[in-house]
């Protein structure tokens, strides 16, 4: 997983994302905590052929900084086991730039990969 | 002196008066209250936690394992040990009260809640002396996860779990044999008439003759409304069992391998097959059976109270077997947040069919109030007053489910808390929970041989508490999830405490009205009077209100 991402406003950003053992949850949060959007990680297995994917687009329109926090449980594994710290949150995982206070992009332009 | 009288000996209770059947069904009765004191217990821990380092409660509760292991059983002490008792007793007691037969066995019926319970003290001993904490939705490979978590422990949660089952299957088998014994009413009845009556087939046929200008098909249908929801909610009960038992059977083989030091691929399970197996069958109880038993208890408790007819009853009928279509279909909302679930089950199954429920429970609701309105002017007794707690209560719930059953807005309230608040608790604390307490009150005095409650002032300040704390907390929760906060997440740093401690508050409201309502009921029936319902009955009578020739002639053949 890179450290940061930054993104241009209205840009369409596909996230992909793998587990390899457990079921988890992808979620982007905004600083006030409340949920942009989440999606389920099932682990790819792989059997028979079968690839479950977990991946979305989705194009950003505000300015602002988003956390990463999986959006299901995992085990009490993915917390820290006397301070109950969740391990698997990412801070300040995706910034957006470019984006007017009301939303929208500041100058014309088109969608980018 | 009075009090103490009371509280040794009851009002004018009586144990030694009551008949077998009138045991076993108070036997599960005070057990489910017992469970629910615990649920209630569980969930104040949980909301102490999550409001914050500044809650008064002991350190440890702030470790995830133990945090988790809480998580665990409380839906399956809330669920099992609590609701599913509370309801399997009041089925055991009113199948052959409305078919005026004997209950076909009342050991079988001994056997329901003595494996409920110990099952359910299983799986609690599970989380509490293993730790083992997969959660109830025991996504694949989380509870096979030996890393995590002590196999032997979750050998003994599924265990726990299946002697749940089992004691489900005794339940199921117990309400056929009962339906389909050709004794009394039923003594020139056939086995095919009795299915077309328990599927609600009867009723669409009455619809359609009367659309076509023919008589009615049948004029008194063989088995009563109420009948007629168990009836068809046990098939949903029966295959969610199947589907438990058998998702329990896979995690068990994992962990006895395991245990045995030869573990198996874990990889060899597609997670997201199993979910869809696992939601079909739980679905099949969330959706199918809740609003298929609660319409029917609804249908029995408004003619009950109004003594009158109920309004559109064919209409009714019917729609108990489309509620058969409706169960077995509605999973994918469940799957909407997966990406690899396939697009068309997610518009069908998660969105439309999902929201036809509406409709179902809309007609429920519907049908039930205007019996009642038209009954009017009515005394607002103790039932009705809980009856239309239960009927506020879905219709919070149901439609706080609508709206997360959309493509959109579950991208945005998926395991937050406004699923588990907004919609699960107030649909089952409220909904569910003031039905049966309606129930409760009308069986009362049937079950107990009149015996008189203790305080009807506490029955009032139970009601309204109940009700108060029962919507506020699940609408706070709702309103934390729509700031953001998940469900099956650990917060320790009170991140969200101004919505948890107004949940919190609601919270001991419902945990001091059920203190109030065992205080009201151990006050009517005497310490001795509790103990002497678990003693054996003298009377071996499987039946209530038949006349004794029919039972014995039931002993003759």
């Amino acid at each position: 997983m890179p450290k940061k991402v930054t993104v241009e406003c209205e840009q369409t950003i596909e996230f992909d994302v793998r587990s390899r053992d457990l079921v988890y949850g992808f979620g982007l949060f905004r600083q006030d905590g409340t949920m942009v959007m989440q999606m389920q990680v099932n682990p790819g297995t792989d059997v028979n052929g079968i690839l479950d994917p977990n991946d979305i687009l989705w194009t950003f329109n505000h300015n602002g900084v988003f956390d990463v926090i999986s959006t299901e449980y995992s085990g009490p594994d993915a917390y820290d086991e006397h301070t109950g710290k969740d391990l698997m949150f990412v801070k300040n995982f995706v910034e957006v730039v470019g984006c007017k206070e009301e939303g929208g992009k500041l100058e014309a332009g088109g969608n980018t990969k | 002196m009075s009090l103490m009288k009371n509280l040794i000996s009851g009002t004018n209770f009586d144990h030694t008066s009551l008949n077998a059947l009138q045991k076993v069904t108070l036997r599960a009765v005070i057990v489910s209250f017992l469970f629910y004191g615990l649920v209630a217990l569980e969930g104040m821990i949980m909301r102490m936690v999550q409001v914050g380092p500044s809650a008064p409660i002991p350190e440890q509760f702030f470790h995830p394992d133990h945090y988790f292991s809480i998580m665990t059983v409380h839906p399956i002490v809330g669920i099992f040990g609590s609701t599913y008792q509370l309801v399997f007793a009041a089925f055991l007691f009113l199948v052959p009260f409305l078919t005026k037969k004997p209950l076909y066995s009342v050991k079988l019926a001994n056997w329901t809640w003595g494996l409920i319970t110990g099952g359910t003290v299983l799986a609690w001993l599970a989380a509490f002396v293993w730790q083992y904490a997969p959660l109830y939705t025991l996504y694949w490979p989380l509870p096979a996860d030996t890393a995590q978590f002590s196999a032997w422990g979750g050998i003994v949660f599924i265990i726990g779990v299946a002697l749940i089952m089992f004691g489900t299957f005794g339940f199921i088998y117990n309400i056929y044999a009962t339906i389909f014994q050709k004794i009394g009413v039923h003594e020139n009845k056939t086995t095919k008439e009795l299915l077309i009556s328990g599927f609600g087939i009867d009723g669409m046929f009455n619809l359609w003759h009367k659309l076509t200008g023919k008589p009615p098909y049948s004029k008194e249908p063989a088995l009563a409304l109420p009948v007629v929801a168990i009836f068809r909610g046990t098939v949903d009960t029966f295959l969610d069992a199947i589907v438990i038992l058998t998702a329990g059977l896979l995690v068990l083989v994992y962990l006895l391998f395991d245990a045995s030091g030869s573990p198996l691929d874990v990889a060899s399970i597609d997670a997201l097959l199993y979910k869809n197996y696992f939601w079909w069958g739980l679905d099949l109880v969330a959706d199918g059976l809740v609003l298929i038993y609660v319409a029917g208890s609804w249908y029995l408790l408004a003619t009950l109270i109004t003594g009158q007819k109920l309004f559109m009853e064919n209409v009714a009928r019917a729609a108990l077997m489309l509620e058969l279509l409706v169960s077995w279909m509605v999973w994918s909302h469940h799957l909407l947040a997966d990406q690899g679930q396939p697009e068309m089950m997610k518009l069908i199954s998660g969105e439309m069919v999902t929201a036809f429920e509406l409709l179902t429970q809309g007609l429920a609701l519907f049908i039930t109030l205007v019996t009642l309105w038209k009954a009017r002017p009515l005394k607002m007794t103790m039932e009705l007053k809980y009856l239309l707690g239960g009927l506020v209560g879905f219709g919070l719930a149901v439609p706080a489910a609508i709206i997360q059953a959309d493509m959109g807005m579950n991208r945005v309230l998926h395991n937050t808390q406004w699923i588990i608040g907004a919609h699960v608790h107030i649909a089952l604390i409220v909904g569910l929970y003031m039905t049966l307490y309606s129930a409760v009150y009308v069986l009362w005095p049937i079950v107990t041989n009149n015996t008189k409650l203790y305080s009807s002032k506490l029955s009032n300040i139970h009601f309204w508490m109940h009700l108060i704390g029962g919507i506020g907390m699940g609408a706070f929760m709702g309103m934390a999830g729509l700031d953001g906060m998940l469900r099956r997440h650990l917060y320790v740093d009170g991140e969200f405490n101004t919505w948890m401690i107004l949940a919190a508050i609601c919270g001991t409201m419902l945990l001091v009205a059920w203190l109030l309502f065992l205080i009201n009921v151990i006050m009517s029936v005497g310490i001795k009077g509790l103990i002497g319902i678990f003693l054996p009955a003298h009377d071996k009578t499987a039946s209530y209100g038949i006349e004794p020739e029919t039972v014995a002639e039931k002993h003759k053949v």
